[in-house]
């Protein structure tokens, strides 16, 4: 296998990683919460929220880190019937779907969920706004178990229900997991990469999902050899490291705001980590971080990685370089999210 | 020879007898619905109490059971059921369901949320005995939905006083109340001389302020 198959095996790769995608659907009455859930599994405000109502007209979508969500209108209404509905929005094409919810149900939701379970949709109750659950006199724990009962007598079978609160933070771990566990393998991959992490556990998931990408980009960078690394005697394709770090950076929720805030972090090592990562984001930044790897051996743990990217380039001096690269901007991106999970930053 | 003609004759006979009885059975009509019944119920006793008679509607879930119970200290009778389960207050099952409350010389219907599978909304457009009530409570919660405007359509056709009220106020930060009071009045076409107020069953703010309203109703 020559070095020139391998280089457009892991173009065409990469192709495919970036194309894929994981697209959301969610549904349920207006002042639910659906914007506001959006921005909190992507960690980043993609939707605009507000107390004043919006009439839903169309399919108002959204796009983050690889990750689509499409609010749906109302089902039934005058100007979606239930008839035409289901071929208007496509909806066999959506990976999951989100039943969102505040109060209680409404004909609309109830209807919709059951048609989505006829046709083997994978459909999860989402009860938003837990923070208001509330009754005189009665435990929380209590009101959980009445609305479990309530929804599971309405759609007429056991589903799963996740309570969560925008507001306070609560339950959006537990979503996040439970719709990675409901999407096949690929997806999965992508869900990791692009979903917030609000657990340890989470964010280890995260972290072997962009290993695997940094791996295969950065051979496809080594493949690519248009720019020249100085000091070396192989040229890399920069502008394809300058798309991974970015990349990266999106998937750990460091946007360009918050790494400014965090560069004055008090705590040491996020100030440090913090200023490499913004550092290496620039093409000069790069040119020097590819400079400071050549000579060095290349990183034996991503040995593992050579069924993706093959025999020939793995063994190139160009893939050395560029892996060290990724690995090193990855391992920065890693910890600084690693750190800012323990100690609670907010941008 | 003559037993022969037992089939036949049975077979006559039986012809004659179907077309006998299908012309006896009337077409029937459609068949009403428990909630149709009980609105129709309610219009009855509506007619015979003699208090001001005062309607709560809302989103199910908006609070109403509870508001109930608030302005009234606890003390009305029967007392409304409360809770988190969609139709808990539930006229759509029972047909001996109590439909009316009362406390002093209130006549309360704390009717069930409108637009859920038991008691969709137009139901409620078609059958409701809206003409028979002296006043309406209008509770809304988050924000406005396509049967909310409908349902103020139909109160505001009865042409009697309405409360509007903003439940779970104790959600809102105080710079919003502007904008959702202002959302509410657009989206519904208020009209000025009705006032929106805000309350919290969960911290009592406003109750007072809608009882003054429903004792308001009373005087006039």
């Amino acid at each position: 296998m020559s070095i020139h198959d391998d280089a457009e095996k892991i173009r065409l790769k990469l192709d495919e990683e970036n194309r894929t995608t994981v697209s959301v659907a969610l549904f349920g009455q207006p002042g639910a919460g659906k914007s506001s859930l959006i921005n909190n599994i992507v960690g980043k405000k993609v939707a605009a929220v507000g107390v004043e109502t919006d009439k839903t007209i169309k399919a108002e979508s959204y796009e983050a880190n690889g990750l689509k969500f499409v609010d749906l209108p109302g089902y039934g209404t005058k100007n979606f019937p239930k008839e035409s509905y289901f071929e208007k929005f496509d909806i066999p094409k959506f990976d999951l779907f989100l039943c969102v919810s505040s109060g209680k149900l409404h004909q609309a939701d109830t209807e919709f969920f059951q048609e989505l379970v006829k046709r083997g949709k994978v459909c999860i109750f989402v009860v938003n706004k837990h923070d208001e659950l509330w009754e005189d006199g009665v435990r929380v724990e209590e009101l959980e178990r009445r609305k479990t009962e309530d929804i599971t007598k309405h759609v007429g079978q056991p589903v799963k229900i996740i309570f969560t609160s925008c507001r306070q933070g609560t339950g959006l771990d537990t979503l996040n997991v439970e719709i990675q566990n409901n999407l096949e393998d690929a997806k999965r991959e992508r869900w990791a990469r692009g979903a917030k992490a609000y657990s340890t556990r989470f964010l280890q998931e995260k972290k072997a999902a962009c290993e695997r990408y940094v791996a295969i980009a950065s051979a496809a960078a080594a493949a690519n050899g248009i720019n020249p690394v100085p000091g070396a005697d192989v040229a890399v394709d920069v502008s394809i490291i300058m798309k991974l770090f970015k990349e990266i950076r999106h998937d750990y929720g460091l946007s360009e705001n918050f790494l400014t805030t965090l560069k004055q972090s008090s705590i040491p090592v996020v100030g440090r980590l913090a200023n490499n990562v913004v550092q290496y984001a620039a093409k000069e930044g790069i040119l020097m971080l590819l400079k400071s790897f050549v000579g060095r051996q290349a990183v034996k743990s991503f040995a593992k990685y050579i069924p993706f990217v093959g025999q020939a380039l793995a063994a190139s001096l160009g893939y050395a370089i560029t892996s060290s690269v990724g690995k090193s901007y990855h391992d920065d991106c890693y910890q600084l999210a690693e750190e800012i999970l323990n100690n609670q930053l907010r941008e | 020879m003559w037993w022969l003609a037992i089939p036949v004759i049975g077979l006559v006979g039986k012809a004659i007898y179907d077309a006998v009885v299908d012309e006896s059975e009337p077409p029937s009509p459609r068949r009403k619905t428990t909630l149709e019944i009980n609105l129709e119920r309610l219009e009855g006793q509506l007619r015979s109490h003699s208090g001001c008679k005062i309607a709560i509607l809302g989103q199910p879930g908006s609070g109403k059971s509870s508001l109930l119970k608030k302005i009234t200290k606890g003390k009305v009778r029967p007392l409304p059921i409360i809770g988190v389960q969609t139709d808990a207050t539930n006229w759509a099952s029972d047909l001996g369901c109590s439909l009316l409350s009362v406390y002093e010389n209130y006549v309360f219907a704390d009717v069930p949320g409108y637009d859920t599978v038991l008691h969709p909304l137009q139901v409620f457009s078609s059958c409701f005995p809206f003409k028979y009530f002296d006043a309406f409570v209008f509770v809304t919660q988050g924000k406005l939905h396509a049967s909310d405007e409908e349902m103020y359509r139909q109160i505001v056709k009865a042409g009697k006083k309405v409360i509007v009220a903003r439940s779970f106020s104790e959600g809102l930060q105080s710079e919003n109340i502007g904008s959702v009071e202002n959302d509410i009045r657009t989206r519904l076409s208020i009209a000025k001389s009705v006032s929106i107020i805000f309350f919290s069953n969960k911290t009592g703010d406003g109750i007072e302020t809608v009882f003054d309203s429903i004792r308001n109703v009373g005087s006039i």
